[in-house]
């Protein structure tokens, strides 16, 4: 039936992330077989589940440092392309593809600072080279950034000087320099020492109240996933086994697999 | 022991003379070199299966043939087809081709040795492939290439001995002349073989001091 061209349309609230149908083999094994998952923007979503349960590749398929084998990813509406893979050095990577991921930041396990600059050109490079901001103003952000997450005494110095829960701090605010509208935690407390896990929590946990920006974070830390997160999605092999309200979930979660975990986990 | 000394004192002067045009054939020939192994070595990496094909050619092709062989068919072989070089073009032109080849896999190599989670990084900060490698692979694999490069740049001083043979009068042509014309053979070998050791012992010490300035051990010293 033809609607009138004027007529008011209903528009579903907008999706931040869509993941439909993918699927994902490394090497013969099956990491994700069509695996699906909608993140409504502004959403806290944990994504939690043991390892090889698939989190982190999901991770990396929505930053695009995964192909997936079929399937499609849509971020605030649009397709997005996918890296070519094929040399062995650098994907290639063209301009449209990178344009569209532009609104993605992550953060990775092992932080990934660059080992030859210092925090505070960690943090300007991209700022300065990739969005083209003038240096003056990209090094007076970056400066208040630092400083925002207790770091500004340390801005001169290089990865090597820091501390892990230092290091994993600037690796955030280096992603945060781009003003990213979604933001991927791959387990980013995972290889700190016990007493530094608390100092790089507390600074998501600060971020998470900023309801502008859709997270999704892959933890082991049911804790914080429980504080900060307001959904919760346990996935085991490659499946997604809940997906909840995460006030609902740690109360009382429904499939029994859930309930080992977290008999596991805590 | 007096005409021991006065005989040191005559060859001298010609053997250094020598020893300038192996030093500036040295020191002509080793940025060439080096541009060929880092333009090979990145060419070896291309997504461009051609590109990468044709570094494999080049780099094959001069690895495995003699230095000698390629000087003698540069300079014998190239004027037959019309292509005159002069003697130090072409020794020059050789000796990087030669020294390129090899050069190249030391740069690819040490980009390959980058970890992995700093191209993702950039990756995920949105930085184009051009930028990847240049602001983040280069800057952290060049350290890495120091130190085999000085091993090669030694090699290199003693390689251009070869040039003696396409009529290039550097520091083994003028000994080997001063040799037969003097009688002095001990000496004049022992000298020569001083006078190779000063320039690449020289050059290694230049190296030494450019890697504690950037290579992979300052960054060790400057570490907690």
């Amino acid at each position: 039936m033809p609607t009138a061209p004027d007529a008011p349309r209903f528009t579903p609230p907008l999706n931040a992330l869509k993941l439909t149908g993918i699927r994902k083999t490394f090497g013969g094994t099956t990491i994700l077989s069509g695996f699906s998952l909608d993140v409504p923007e502004g959403q806290r979503l944990a994504l939690i589940g043991g390892s090889g349960s698939g989190k982190t590749t999901v991770l990396r398929l929505i930053a695009g440092l995964e192909r997936p084998d079929a399937g499609e990813i849509e971020l605030f509406g649009r397709q997005l392309p996918y890296r070519r893979f094929a040399g062995r050095l650098v994907p290639d990577d063209p301009p449209e593809a990178r344009e569209l991921r532009r609104p993605i930041g992550m953060v990775f396990q092992h932080f990934n600072l660059f080992q030859h600059l210092t925090a505070l050109e960690n943090v300007i490079e991209a700022p300065i080279h990739v969005l083209g901001q003038p240096p003056a103003e990209a090094r007076r952000a970056a400066l208040a950034l630092l400083d925002s997450v207790g770091l500004a005494d340390l801005a001169d110095r290089y990865p090597r000087q820091l501390s892990g829960g230092q290091q994993q701090r600037v690796a955030i605010v280096r992603a945060l320099a781009l003003k990213p509208r979604v933001l991927l935690f791959d387990e980013v407390t995972a290889s700190l020492d016990p007493e530094k896990v608390a100092e790089v929590l507390a600074v998501i946990r600060r971020l998470a109240a900023d309801d502008r920006v859709t997270m999704i974070i892959v933890t082991h830390e049911m804790g914080f996933a429980r504080e900060v997160a307001d959904r919760v999605v346990f996935m085991q092999r490659g499946v997604i086994v809940e997906d909840a309200p995460a006030t609902a979930f740690f109360a009382a979660p429904q499939d029994p697999r859930s309930r080992a975990f977290l008999n596991l986990a805590s | 022991m007096e005409t021991l000394f006065t005989t040191v004192i005559a060859l001298i002067p010609r053997l250094l003379d020598g020893a300038v045009t192996t030093v500036a054939i040295t020191l002509l020939t080793a940025p060439v070199a080096a541009l060929l192994a880092l333009i090979a070595g990145l060419a070896r990496l291309s997504h461009v299966k051609a590109v990468a094909a044709a570094a494999v050619v080049y780099v094959e092709l001069f690895r495995g043939t003699s230095l000698l062989v390629q000087l003698f068919f540069m300079f014998y072989v190239l004027p037959l087809i019309g292509i005159e070089l002069s003697p130090w073009t072409t020794g020059i032109a050789t000796l990087a081709l030669n020294f390129g080849s090899y050069g190249s896999e030391i740069v690819r190599g040490a980009l390959l040795a980058v970890p992995r989670g700093q191209i993702e990084a950039a990756l995920v900060l949105h930085m184009p492939p051009s930028q990847v490698l240049r602001r983040v692979l280069l800057p952290q694999a060049l350290p890495a290439m120091l130190p085999p490069f000085g091993n090669q740049l030694v090699e290199l001083v003693k390689a251009t001995s070869l040039l003696s043979l396409i009529t290039i009068s550097d520091l083994a042509f003028v000994g080997n002349a001063l040799a037969q014309t003097t009688g002095r053979v001990t000496m004049v070998y022992v000298l020569l073989l001083l006078i190779y050791f000063a320039i690449a012992y020289t050059l290694t010490l230049a190296v030494r001091a450019l890697e504690r300035r950037y290579g992979a051990g300052a960054t060790v010293a400057g570490a907690r």
